[in-house]
């Protein structure tokens, strides 16, 4: 791997992209503060441990996985398993009660999947990376995800 | 769910989706070079320690690394993508090749960035033939936004960046400046390519006048034309009557002026994407300096120099130099009556770092730290103003181009 090419490749990513780390990124830490704080040193982490990056998947996956260790650690929480999610949650609620309410009810690796999908607006390919899973199991997942949102939504918004 | 109800959980999602705060790639970078040299508690606690300022006033800016280290022991480029005011970090790459034709040269009054929008900004632009762009903006108000001015040294003035056009580019610009000057000719004035366009004399019927609405409220630009310079002032009446009682301008003249405008004080919007080869902006770094004192009454250099600290004046002694005399009230002092001199010495940057140094026991001088490296050498006496030093950058075409907060 080239080294100076994967620190342009970081840059380009960062430049390109950090609006949408801080944006997913605030539904784990709770601010927005934070989350820029966190994007800050997920990416200087990428660029310190630029060995860590073996190629065999996309550099953006392998820079959210460091971004939500170190969004976990921020809060103080234990540090994160290989196979754990992080809880993600809306920073204000208030603004659709509703659908916070539905995304609430969501294991939480569906409701990771799909903040990751609408916040992050990631591929299925890089959601896979990112939760571990095959990308042929992120389909269903979301899928899911979506029947448990519409049916919540229709149900909570019917009786509102 | 169906496209439509996607689209709208989407859409759900995007309103609740937060405002993202500015980035700073040289933040993630010092960071990065930080923990690398910093203990394992600072690394671990890095959400404990206070939100840094990395826009400081000096040589301390934050570096990109860029280029491939195709061995061990390569040479790495050391870009600053941030401006900064004074003498450049040890290392950082110099703007190349260290020469260039100067294209045109613009100092004008410009709208405000976002999210100012109050007030004026002051731009200046040189642009040379190998489509080096080169460009300070400086706010009429400071800029508090998050992260300061984008890409700038501080909250008053951005440094001198540098971007870099394709020959596509360059001839844009040309043309547009030609097109202006050509409708413009009963105005323009043929000056001595060494006399700075917004200094010296003008005859102020020679000037365009555009209406108060007009981008900008005054400005000059000047091109080389053989051995000489074509100047253009504008501006408007609301500025100064007495200076800029000039020909009311056409429509044509608005519309190529507009243009220039657009194209030096904003060539990111301004330009298509075929016109650029380094559209990112990054800091100039100049392979020279200009070490300056001024001092009144008028002394010659060995007295002058005699005021340094003894390091300092051993450093510039044997450097070639220039000096100009000048009545006070043309001066960086501003004071009215008497004469003044201003020696300049030509150094290269390592040279001048270590001048810096050597002048670094001196007071610096108060209220300018923004724009310039000056050290107070003297105080006034006799109604004259104080000695001051400072360090200008050398441009591309030889010329210093005056860091002075009124220059």
């Amino acid at each position: 791997m080239n080294m100076g090419g994967l620190e342009s490749d970081l840059e380009d990513l960062y430049r390109r992209r950090q609006d949408a780390f801080q944006v997913m990124l605030a539904s784990v830490t709770g601010s927005v503060e934070s989350a820029r704080d966190v994007v800050q040193e997920a990416f200087a982490q990428a660029l310190r441990d630029q060995n860590g990056f073996r190629g065999d998947g996309s550099l953006e996956a392998w820079v959210w996985r460091i971004a939500f260790r170190v969004a976990v650690r921020s809060k103080g929480s234990h540090e994160l398993a290989v196979d754990e999610v992080p809880e993600v949650a809306f920073l204000d609620e208030s603004r659709d009660p509703m659908l916070a309410a539905a995304v609430r009810e969501l294991p939480r690796q569906r409701r990771m999947a799909i903040f990751l999908r609408y916040f992050a607006d990631l591929s299925y390919a890089e959601i896979g990376e990112v939760l571990g899973i095959a990308e042929g199991t992120v389909s269903p997942t979301l899928s899911k995800a979506h029947r448990q949102l519409s049916a919540a939504l229709t149900s909570n918004e019917v009786m509102a | 769910m169906t496209t439509y109800e996607d689209n709208l959980l989407a859409a759900r999602f995007a309103a609740l989706a937060p405002e993202p705060l500015a980035g700073n790639w040289a933040d993630v970078v010092a960071r990065a070079g930080a923990a690398r040299k910093g203990s394992p508690e600072l690394r671990g606690a890095w959400w404990l320690r206070r939100r840094r300022r990395l826009v400081v006033v000096l040589a301390v800016v934050a570096l990109v690394v860029v280029g491939a280290a195709t061995a061990i022991g390569a040479v790495r480029e050391l870009i600053l993508d941030q401006g900064f005011v004074g003498i450049p970090p040890v290392g950082a790459t110099p703007s190349s090749p260290e020469s260039g034709e100067l294209v045109v040269q613009w100092l004008g009054v410009a709208a405000p960035l976002s999210p100012q929008q109050v007030g004026a900004d002051s731009v200046s632009a040189w642009l040379y033939a190998d489509g080096r762009i080169i460009w300070d903006r400086r706010p009429w108000h400071p800029w508090h936004g998050e992260g300061g001015i984008p890409d700038g040294a501080n909250e008053l003035n951005s440094g001198y960046l540098e971007q870099r056009l394709a020959p596509e580019g360059v001839e844009l610009v040309r043309t547009a400046v030609a097109e202006l000057l050509d409708q413009s000719r009963a105005l323009v004035e043929e000056i001595p390519t060494e006399e700075r366009p917004w200094g010296g004399s003008h005859h102020p019927r020679l000037a365009l006048v555009v209406p108060d609405d007009f981008v900008s409220g005054w400005g000059v630009l000047a091109a080389p034309d053989g051995d000489r310079s074509a100047r253009l002032l504008w501006g408007n009446y609301g500025t100064d009557n007495s200076v800029f009682e000039g020909t009311p301008a056409t429509p044509e003249q608005l519309s190529a002026l507009r243009r220039v405008y657009a194209l030096l004080t904003d060539p990111a919007s301004a330009l298509p994407s075929s016109a650029w080869i380094v559209q990112k902006v990054r800091a100039y770094v100049p392979s020279h300096h200009a070490v300056c004192i001024d001092t009144s009454p008028p002394k010659d250099v060995s007295q002058t120099l005699s005021m340094l600290p003894t390091r300092a004046a051993g450093l510039l002694r044997d450097t070639s130099r220039t000096s100009s005399e000048h009545d006070l009230s043309s001066g960086p002092g501003w004071a009215p009556g008497g004469r003044a001199v201003t020696y300049c010495f030509t150094v290269e940057t390592p040279q001048a770092r270590e001048v810096a140094e050597a002048l670094s026991g001196l007071e610096r001088e108060p209220g300018w730290d923004s724009f310039v490296l000056v050290y107070r050498v003297a105080e006034a006496v006799d109604g004259m103003t104080p000695t001051r030093i400072w360090f200008e950058p050398y441009f591309p075409d030889g010329r210093i181009p005056n860091s002075w907060p009124a220059g």
